[in-house]
Parts: structure tokens; C-alpha cells; sequence
């Protein structure tokens, strides 16, 4: 028995001895050759890309740059259009996302985060997300990629964090061309113009700047749900416009990033809100969306990263509708000002604790200086129908724990709590393990508690009686999410994927209708998603690439055993791309199905079959490319389910578009 | 005179073309190249290769071909009087133990693995003299001339006194600083801030390597100054710049020393390369601020 261990001991030395006199050969390895050849990292903060999430323990879908070009895709809402599992509506206003079957109408697309480089684009007023379209004050071509990352977000971002995060991260100024220049015109009288420049300001500061312009006529529409003498017999002629700039500027320098982003879209509604009158000449909508944040990030040491963030956001929303006066058949001009102005700041450290754990520790601050609603009746004459001015004072605390608990498991493990001055406070846990079965093979099982306060405008709106009434006992949305993946190389640039989940929402912020053409924002009980999504994706042949995706989806009221609106079961995705001609041309087709949805009276839509078709040169002249693409090739006749004064809306036949790039050569 | 014509190039010419190759087919290859196919730089060396040799004077074996000994043994046997050729360590090390009396031409491969190899009758190393890296910031940056030279101790051959005596002949402020470690480099990088234009580092697999090399960069970014490195790979990692030997020469120049000994005429024992590459990363050159001379053999590495 003693000499038994004492043989123990001796092999225990005796490892120990090879492992320490190992190591210290391999510290002190004579260089080979090998050396030369080994394959290094390439390292981010090299191109001062933004912050990334790609890494996030989740299921990430990334749209790159190539994507964008390749498939043709002139707005965010377009991109994100092709990602499994994901579907977007439109009421001629704005964009709305669905994700896992959630895409409430009524709903300002609050149960996401839209983050550009890092930086929440949620404001303040109505706490939306939703600038999908032009509205949206980026123009595609600076995207470097988008991530999406399904699941939940609190844990990191607090509020709104329920179903999915999505990150535009932007090309970085070293990145870009000494000029850029593109010209768009399309059907419908669609014409944009944007131009790019990338500056060399000296001492390592490089500066990007961009812009662009954009009018779009329109179309004439018919509405049978108006079709009537007084009301033009359902024709909407010349008011379905949109117009507008973009602008974005980015200044790198040593440690520092500097992020401008201003933007203003004008929109004329074809179709009434509420009550107001059909056809409004007069109508529109104008949305401004700003913000200036400086980052600034640090190595400490070999592992560890400090990163700073300060911002001064806002935005702005006005509307004018005009509704009809009864008793001496004029009309009263209602217009709607909301201002927003906060103030931001964000500091994370980011530590090693061991070889195997880090500890990113975090504080937030958000001093909101104004966030005012004001509805007035400017003529016949002026009168202040609402005033509202709630401002917020919040912060938070969260830490994420990322353990590497052996070969294959991995740890991740979040919690935040915010306290904030109007909606109290919220602890949001999540919990993500990573199996890394073998270099082919991942399992991701993710579980959160993500939440969302109600939006200012929802709490607290009123505009004396014309469409909306406050509700100040609104509660904050709660919901347990859970969610299993698994993904598989086949074979060298081909992956399958099976994603499954389960989201249960607590008192779930819906728009109620009232007597009298009102309406009002009330918790719900249970809702709960439950769908299953699988994926196959990559080189098929030589350079065809293809995507396929299908996803099955189950979204109910559990409350009211009813089916959500706007919520389809099945949805399919199939994207193909060729380059030909010596990879001159590249030929992109993506196609879409959507099945039937219901409306939010019940109503049920035709699915959804859209085709469309992109070529796009590859330095068919040095410094010119061209793109042509066709939307709905099929002219498919469909309806999205909306929320205005009708609850469906006719989408777009057949269009097409044409682009000319210009661009320096390097 | 059409129809001759078409006699000769159709017919005539590849039949002659055939029995040529035939016959030579049939002779026994002189050199036999050993080589292993497990990196690109060592096949781009034995293009080089063929490109400068006649394919009837070569033999090629892969080191991982499932019999590579049978082959290997084969060819030296039919390759009386001829030459073996290595290329990289692992192809010496496999041929050193079992080459017999036959020269061995050994490519591909640093100046350290060559110490104690007698049987080593000729060399083409992967080594470039401090003088060529400098030689070749001198034409990029004709007004930068503070260069730190980072130096492990454990291996001191690297940067010896004539290396460092010969680059101030250049016109060059040299510092050689140990660093005996990663951590020990950061802090190297970060002191010579504003003390130097340039950090050259060289292959050195314990100080530069894919776990060490992310804060390497980012130091070399904090204190804006540019590193020097050794691969391509470090170049696309974040390295500013990188001078490392065009590989597809390499094998044009041991070609080329391979059919002088065949011609029995003397060789340079031990040839550095001749062709050297500078590679520049263009969005790290733009954070840093440099602005350089162009031409040459400069290559943008995204």
C-alpha cells in the first residue's frame, strides 16, 4: 500500500517535472520555420470595428456587407426581411419586425433592441425601434454586417430586450473609399442620391463622412373600405410621398470613437388614424432620429478592456391629421410635437478572474431631459389639447460571468438590475451553457427573464378625446424565455441548424379599442410563443451560395385562447447566388413565403409569396458598378395586417430599381 | 503546303514531343525534393522548384504520402550521383537520418536548425538580415529612422552586435530591447512610445503567436507605433508592415543552386533569400498615420 503511493507520488513528480520542463522548452522553442507560416487572429480593435456581439452565447444570424450587395438590399427592413424566422410588415408609415411570431398591430416594434455599433436607437417617447425603412438614418452601404442575435437581451440592455437584439455595426473610416457616390430610381418614383467620403486628418485620425438625399412620389392607391362619394371613392392620389436625408459621420483616433448620426424622413399617411378624414391632402408624419456618442476603449493589460461610452441622443416626431367637425362640416387640424432629449453613459471592465473565467462588470447612467407629448388643434384655431412630460431618471448595474466550465461546456451568466425614477425597479437574469460536442457540432441552451417598461407615450398619452386615452397604471411586461439550438458543419461550407423556442410574456401591452373611436394601451394576461426553425446554408457549388430556411410557429393569448394577429405559422426563406461572367455579374434570387395571418378583427390574409431577383456588377468598369433588381417578380397581390383606420394594408406589385455606384480607386 | 503544315504541327510535333518525354520518363530522376504538403508556403516553394528545374531531373516526395519511406527510398536509389532536396525542417529531419553519402540541399528552413547539420552540403535559409528589413523601411519611409528592435534573450544569435553596428552604418537609431516574454513586450511597446518610429519583431513563436498577438496590436495602436513583423499572417493580424521572403523565389533560387551542383560548379554554402516581400496593412497604416512611398514589391494585406 506505502509503496503504491509512493509510486503515486514519483508519477505525480515526474508529470509535473515534464510539464514544467515542457513548458519552459516551449517558452524558450528555437523558431522554426513555422513561425512564418502560423495562422494569427486578425484583431478588431486593428479597424476599430465597433462593439460586436457576434460572440454572444445565442443564435446569431450575421448579413454582411457582401449580402447587402449582393442581394440588393436598399433598407434595413429589406435585410432583416431575410433572415429565418423573421418578417416585416408595412402600413405605408413605418416598417414593423416580427420575431418569433410577435408583431402585434398596434405595437411600435418594442420587444427588440435595435443597436447601431453597440448604441440603443430606442427612443424615448414611444420607446420604438422601429426605423426599418428611410427612416432608418443609415444608408446601407456603410453596413460592415448586421447581427442578429435571437433571445434575450436585459440582461445586458435592460428594457425591451425580450425576443431579439439586433446590431448594425458600420464600416470603419479606414475601411472606406476617398469617395463614393451612388444614384437610385426606381418604380413608384422612388430617387435617392448619397455620397461618402473617407478623410485622412493626420496624427491617425481618420474621419467618415456620409450623406444622401431621397423622394419618393408614390403611389395613387384604392382603399375599397372608403369607397364612397365624399370620400373620393376610396382613392388616395398623391399622398403616399416620402422624402428626407440621411447623414453619419465617424471619427476614429487612437482610442477614441466619435459617432454622428442625424437624420429626418417626412411621410405622408394614405390612410387615416382613427377617426381623421380619407383622403388627407394635408396629412404627414415626420420623424427625426439623432445622436452623437463618444466611445473610447482601452487594453489594461494583456486581457483586459475598458470601454466608456457617453451620448447625447434625440428625437423628434411630428404629425399633423386632420379630423372632420360635425357641426359645420369643416375640419380641425390635429397635430401632434414630441420632443426627446436624454443624456447616456456606460462603463464596462472587462477582467480575466482565472484562465478559464472573465468578468465583465458594468454601470449605466440615462438622464432623459425631456420626453414631451404635445397634441394641439392648430386651426380653425389654435387650442393645447395635451401636454405630457414625464422624464426619466435611470441606472443600472449588471455583470456578466462567461466560465469555461471544461472543453465542451461553456458558461455564460448575466444579471442587471435597473432602478429607474418612473417605473421602479427590475432584476433580469439569463443564463446561456454552450456544448461544443465536437469542432462540428454546437449545442446553445438559453434561458432569461427579459422585461419591458411601457413607453411613456403608452402610460401616459392623451389628446383630449380625439384618439388616444392615458393609462397610468400601466405595468411593465414580463417574460421567461427559453431556447435550445443546434448546429452542425456537413461539410466544409455547409451548416444545417434546428432552433427551438419557447417565450411566455406577462401582462403583455396591448392597444385596446374604446367607445368613440379611442383607444388606450392595457396589460393583457399570458401571451406565449412556441416555435421550431431549422436552416441549411452555404457553398453548394463552386461559387453558389444558398440559404433555406423554414420556420413553425404557434402564437397565443393564453389568457383568451386565441390565436395572435399578425402572426404567421409557417414561414420559408430561400436565398441563391451566382457569380458568372469570370464573377463580373453576380446573380442573387431570394424568395419568401409567409403563411396566412390574421388581421386584428379577425380577418385572415392570403399568404405571402414574394420574389425577388438582384445583378449587380463586380468591377465591370474600374470605377462604376451597376445594380438592377426586381421586387416581387411574381406580382404577388398580398396584405399585411395593420393598425390605422383600416386593419390591412395592399402591399406592392412588381417594381423594380436601378443603382449606378461611383467609387475612387484605391 | 497547308495540309503539310498541318501534318507537322498536329501530328508530327506532339509524336516527337511524346517520345521525348517517353525516353526521359525512362532516365532516372537526379534530384529528389522532398517536401511536405502541409503548408502553402512550402508549395509555393517547390512551384518555385519546378518552375526552375526540368521536370526529367526531378523527383518529389510527400513527407505524408502513406509511403513516404519506400518512396523516398526508391528515388534516392534510381538518383545515383544526384542530389536530395528538403524543404522545410520536418523534410529534413525525416531525409537527415537516412541520406547516405548523397548531398542534401536544405531549403526552406532558419538559420538556428541548420547548427550540427554537417550533412547539410548546401542551404537556403528563411532568415532576412536585420540590414534587408531596414533596407526596406528606408525606401517606404525615407525620413523615419528610430527603430526598436525587440529581442527575446533566451534566443541572443537574433540581433548580434554586428546586425546592430551595420544598421546605424544605414543612417539608423537602433535600440535592441529584451523581452522575455509576452507581458514583457507589452511593456516594451508601450515605453518606447514617441521613443521610436518602428518595432521590429522577430520570428519568435513564444513572444508572437495567436494567443499573444491580440495585445500586442493593441498596444502597438495605443502608443501609435507601427510593428514590423515577420509573416503575412501577422500583417493581416494588425502588424503595420511585414518583410518576409517571397516563398515561390525561394524555390526558383534552390533550383538554381540545385543545377550548379549537378554542373559541379561551387555554391554559396549557406544563400539567404534574395526576393523579399513587404506587405502593408492599409487600415492600420491609416490609424497610425503613415503615409508611405510606394513601388516595388509592396503588398496591401486586408
Amino acid at each position: 500500500m506505502n509503496g503504491s503511493r509512493h509510486l503515486w507520488l514519483w508519477a505525480g513528480f515526474l508529470f509535473l517535472w515534464t510539464a514544467s520542463v515542457s513548458g519552459y522548452q516551449a517558452a524558450n522553442a528555437v523558431p522554426s520555420e513555422k513561425t512564418l507560416f502560423e495562422e494569427m487572429p486578425v484583431v478588431e480593435g486593428a479597424a476599430l470595428h465597433a462593439q460586436t456581439l457576434e460572440e454572444a452565447p445565442a443564435s446569431v444570424t450575421i448579413i454582411s456587407a457582401n449580402d447587402i450587395r449582393k442581394y440588393g438590399y436598399r433598407t434595413l427592413g429589406e435585410a432583416l426581411a431575410s433572415v429565418r424566422g423573421v418578417y416585416v410588415t408595412y402600413d405605408r408609415i413605418y416598417h414593423y419586425v416580427g420575431v418569433a411570431g410577435f408583431n402585434i398591430p398596434g405595437d411600435y416594434n418594442t420587444r427588440f433592441l435595435v443597436l447601431l455599433n453597440g448604441h440603443p436607437l430606442t427612443e424615448n417617447i414611444y420607446n420604438s425601434n422601429g426605423f426599418f425603412g428611410q427612416d432608418f438614418g443609415l444608408d446601407m452601404d456603410l453596413v460592415e454586417r448586421i447581427e442578429f442575435i435571437r433571445g434575450p437581451s436585459s440582461a445586458l440592455y435592460g428594457s425591451n430586450g425580450i425576443l431579439a437584439t439586433i446590431n448594425i455595426v458600420t464600416k470603419s473610416p479606414v475601411d472606406q473609399r476617398r469617395l463614393r457616390a451612388t444614384m437610385d430610381a426606381g418604380s413608384f418614383g422612388e430617387k435617392k442620391v448619397s455620397l461618402s467620403t473617407s478623410v485622412y486628418l493626420g496624427k491617425g485620425a481618420n474621419l467618415l463622412l456620409s450623406g444622401s438625399f431621397f423622394h419618393n412620389e408614390g403611389q395613387d392607391l384604392y382603399f375599397p373600405d372608403f369607397d364612397s362619394p365624399d370620400t373620393n371613392s376610396g382613392r388616395a392620389n398623391g399622398v403616399d410621398g416620402e422624402r428626407g436625408y440621411h447623414t453619419f459621420a465617424n471619427l476614429v483616433w487612437k482610442d477614441w470613437s466619435v459617432t454622428a448620426y442625424f437624420n429626418n424622413r417626412e411621410k405622408h399617411p394614405p390612410v387615416p388614424w382613427g377617426a381623421s378624414v380619407f383622403p388627407d391632402t394635408g396629412g404627414n408624419v415626420r420623424d427625426s432620429r439623432n445622436f452623437v456618442a463618444a466611445n473610447y476603449t482601452r487594453a489594461i493589460g494583456a486581457a483586459s478592456q475598458l470601454r466608456w461610452q457617453l451620448s447625447y441622443d434625440n428625437y423628434r416626431y411630428n404629425d399633423r391629421f386632420d379630423y372632420a367637425r360635425l357641426e359645420d362640416n369643416g375640419v380641425d387640424d390635429i397635430r401632434t410635437a414630441n420632443w426627446g432629449d436624454w443624456l447616456g453613459s456606460q462603463l464596462t471592465y472587462r477582467v480575466p478572474l482565472t484562465a478559464k473565467i472573465a468578468l465583465t462588470s458594468g454601470v449605466q447612467l440615462d438622464w432623459e431631459l425631456r420626453n414631451h407629448q404635445m397634441g394641439y388643434r392648430m386651426s380653425p384655431e389654435y387650442e393645447e389639447l395635451s401636454r405630457v412630460s414625464k422624464p426619466d431618471r435611470s441606472y443600472a448595474l449588471f455583470e456578466q460571468l462567461e466560465w469555461s466550465l471544461s472543453h465542451h461546456w461553456t458558461a455564460s451568466l448575466g444579471l442587471r438590475f435597473d432602478d429607474s425614477a418612473n417605473f421602479g425597479h427590475f432584476l433580469s437574469p439569463r443564463t446561456a451553457l454552450v456544448y461544443q460536442r465536437s469542432p462540428k457540432t454546437v449545442y446553445k441552451f438559453v434561458y432569461g427573464r427579459p422585461y419591458r417598461n411601457p413607453s411613456t407615450f403608452e402610460r401616459y398619452y392623451d389628446d383630449g378625446g380625439y384618439s388616444s386615452q392615458a393609462n397610468p397604471t400601466l405595468r411593465p411586461e414580463t417574460a421567461h424565455t427559453f431556447e435550445v439550438s443546434a448546429e452542425r458543419k456537413l461539410r466544409h461550407n455547409l451548416s444545417a441548424l434546428v432552433d427551438f423556442y419557447h417565450y411566455r410574456v406577462s401582462n403583455m401591452i396591448g392597444v385596446i379599442q374604446l367607445p368613440g373611436a379611442m383607444q388606450q394601451y392595457q396589460n393583457s394576461g399570458l401571451d406565449r410563443s412556441t416555435g421550431v426553425e431549422f436552416e441549411l446554408s452555404g457553398q453548394l457549388w463552386r461559387d453558389l451560395e444558398a440559404t433555406g430556411s423554414f420556420a413553425l410557429n404557434s402564437t397565443r393569448n393564453i389568457t383568451l385562447q386565441d390565436e395572435l394577429p399578425n402572426s404567421p405559422s409557417h414561414i420559408g426563406k430561400l436565398r441563391i447566388s451566382k457569380s458568372i461572367l469570370k464573377q463580373k455579374l453576380t446573380v442573387a434570387s431570394s424568395t419568401q413565403y409567409l403563411g396566412h395571418r390574421d388581421t386584428a378583427s379577425g380577418a385572415n390574409t392570403r399568404p405571402v409569396l414574394l420574389e425577388d431577383i438582384t445583378l449587380t456588377t463586380r468591377r465591370l468598369h474600374p470605377d462604376f458598378d451597376i445594380q438592377f433588381g426586381i421586387r416581387n417578380a411574381l406580382n404577388w397581390r398580398y396584405q399585411d395586417p395593420i393598425y390605422l383606420a383600416i386593419d390591412q394594408m395592399r402591399q406592392d406589385g412588381r417594381a423594380m430599381f436601378v443603382r449606378l455606384i461611383y467609387r475612387t480607386r484605391e | 503546303m497547308v495540309r503539310s503544315e498541318y501534318m507537322v504541327q498536329r501530328i508530327l510535333f506532339p509524336a516527337l514531343l511524346w517520345c521525348g518525354s517517353a525516353l526521359s520518363a525512362v532516365e532516372p530522376g537526379r534530384i529528389t525534393v522532398v517536401y511536405s504538403s502541409e503548408a502553402q508556403p512550402y508549395m509555393e516553394a517547390l512551384d518555385g522548384l519546378r518552375y526552375a528545374l526540368p521536370n526529367s531531373h526531378f523527383a518529389a516526395v510527400d513527407l505524408h504520402s502513406s509511403n513516404f519511406r519506400a518512396q523516398l527510398a526508391n528515388s534516392v536509389e534510381a538518383s545515383s550521383n544526384g542530389l536530395i532536396v528538403t524543404i522545410g525542417r520536418d523534410a529534413l529531419e525525416a531525409v537527415g537520418a537516412r541520406k547516405g553519402d548523397m548531398p542534401l540541399l536544405a531549403t526552406m528552413i532558419m538559420q538556428s536548425e541548420l547548427a550540427g547539420k554537417q550533412h547539410v552540403t548546401e542551404a537556403v535559409r528563411l532568415d532576412i538580415p536585420l540590414a534587408g528589413i531596414l533596407g526596406e523601411l528606408r525606401a517606404m519611409f525615407p525620413h523615419k529612422n528610430r527603430v526598436a528592435v525587440l529581442r527575446n534573450p533566451a534566443l541572443p544569435g537574433q540581433v548580434d552586435a554586428a546586425a546592430v553596428s551595420r544598421a546605424r552604418q544605414q543612417g539608423f537609431a537602433v535600440q535592441v530591447i529584451d523581452a522575455a516574454g509576452p507581458e514583457e513586450s507589452l511593456r516594451v511597446l508601450r515605453y518606447l512610445k514617441g521613443r521610436a518610429d518602428f518595432a521590429v519583431c522577430l520570428p519568435d513563436s513564444a513572444l508572437y503567436n495567436s494567443a499573444t498577438v491580440k495585445a500586442l496590436i493593441l498596444a502597438s495602436l495605443e502608443s501609435q507605433l507601427p510593428i514590423v513583423g515577420f509573416s503575412q499572417s501577422f500583417v493581416r493580424a494588425g502588424a503595420a508592415i511585414g518583410v518576409y521572403p517571397d516563398f515561390r523565389d525561394i524555390g526558383l533560387q534552390t533550383g538554381e543552386i540545385a543545377q550548379k551542383h549537378l554542373a559541379g560548379q561551387a555554391a554559396t554554402p549557406v544563400d539567404g533569400p534574395r526576393k523579399l516581400v513587404v506587405g502593408v496593412n492599409p487600415r492600420v497604416m491609416r490609424l497610425l498615420g503613415l503615409e508611405y512611398r510606394e513601388g516595388g514589391d509592396v503588398v496591401t494585406v486586408r
